[in-house]
């Protein structure tokens, strides 16, 4: 079980990060099968969702 | 195609072994990048909310008297044969098609070990009631006694530990020992947790407490008495699912979206295991399209005038006139 007091002092928008990679990497590995290609793509995609989430914080930080 | 450059063997059963185990199927082909890559990924994501969930959200719960069902467990089951074993142990859970009610639920054999809790509502002989922490050894068996079904004998000895607010002149670490004579209310076996809650009446003395003959409810844990057996992807009864969001709270869900988020990107990887990449090897020419090694020349593209519409010619008129 989760240590309860890391849990306490982390915040759950970092829980999305791990998600972020692996989701990039098998998104792509159905797509090509290079695996140079995969990982290429995959990086990009990651930086593009991370770069799209946090436009998304800062907007709803601004709003708030 | 890219498929034409992969040999995917049998795709049928490379596709079945991709979802029983993600990675197998890509083994099974000899694409080991991909069969390393997806059993990583997908494994750490699924163990990792396994854990998170503290082994709680992986389960497929089925009351076939309200009509019920655990949707997510869709997503779950194309991990394979990580989540299989949640039909059954629902099946073992709920013999009758419903989860068992914890207040009819019997004790079937003894079970002793630490137990972690609390004596509620304690009343002493002298009008005195209190509540407290305790924590101590509990040993309980069925008792021979057929007049009450839910009787069972028993001990627990341990120490008290007062709260702030209630401590009734009982000083910390206090020795009790009280004899369990009902049981009403005890854990399913089957239950995705190492701990067996149960409650019980009880009836005892706190050494050396003035008036220190009591009696009380006794709720609480007896710690790691069920077995990976009994608790690996076993389904949460109403209230072990109200006691699993008070303890993990947003955790809980977080667990449950990595679970179904590792079993839909298996769905992904069984496709590819299927059918091949999706949108091509990786090495070709974004502009042509063609492989590196195809040295082919593509026939030349010829403008063509677009040709003139044919008519009919109309007959002569001499053929007309003979006709008409």
């Amino acid at each position: 079980m989760l240590d309860p007091l890391l849990a306490a002092n982390m915040n759950v928008t970092w829980w999305l990060l791990p998600l972020v990679v692996t989701v990039s990497l098998v998104y792509n590995a159905t797509r090509y099968e290079l695996p140079e290609k995969i990982l290429q793509r995959s990086m990009k995609m990651a930086v593009a969702i991370i770069a799209f989430m946090g436009g998304a914080l800062v907007f709803l930080f601004l709003l708030s | 195609m890219a498929a034409q450059r992969i040999d995917l063997k049998n795709p049928i059963l490379a596709a079945a072994l991709a979802w029983f185990v993600p990675g197998l199927g890509h083994a099974y082909q000899g694409r080991w990048f991909k069969a390393i890559l997806y059993s990583v990924c997908i494994w750490s994501t699924w163990f990792c909310g396994w854990a998170l969930g503290d082994g709680k959200v992986v389960y497929y719960n089925r009351d076939m008297k309200r009509g019920r069902w655990t949707a997510g467990y869709a997503a779950q089951v194309l991990v394979g044969a990580a989540a299989l074993p949640a039909i059954y142990q629902n099946g073992r859970a709920s013999p009758g098609g419903k989860p068992e009610d914890r207040s009819q639920i019997e004790l079937k054999g003894p079970i002793s070990g630490t137990f972690d809790g609390a004596l509620a509502g304690v009343n002493f002989t002298d009008g005195r009631k209190a509540f407290f922490r305790v924590r101590g050894q509990l040993e309980m068996q069925p008792s021979d006694d057929d007049s009450f079904r839910r009787s069972v004998t028993g001990r627990f000895t341990g120490t008290v530990h007062p709260t702030d607010e209630n401590d009734a002149g009982v000083a910390d670490g206090t020795a009790v020992e009280v004899s369990v004579n009902y049981l009403e209310s005890l854990e399913p076996e089957v239950f995705p947790s190492a701990h067996r809650a149960l409650k019980c009446t009880v009836k005892g003395r706190i050494s050396g407490a003035k008036g220190g003959d009591i009696s009380a409810d006794l709720r609480g844990k007896v710690l790691n008495v069920r077995s990976l057996w009994n608790r690996y992807a076993a389904p949460l009864d109403a209230e072990g699912l109200e006691a699993a969001h008070g303890d993990l709270g947003k955790y809980f869900e977080i667990a449950l979206v990595y679970t179904w988020i590792a079993g839909l990107l298996n769905l992904l990887a069984i496709w590819d295991a299927f059918e091949g990449p999706a949108y091509g090897y990786g090495d070709e020419d974004p502009a042509t399209g063609k492989r590196p090694d195809d040295k082919s020349v593509p026939p030349p593209v010829v403008a063509t005038a677009t040709p003139a519409p044919v008519f009919a010619e109309p007959p002569p008129p001499s053929q007309v006139s003979a006709t008409g």
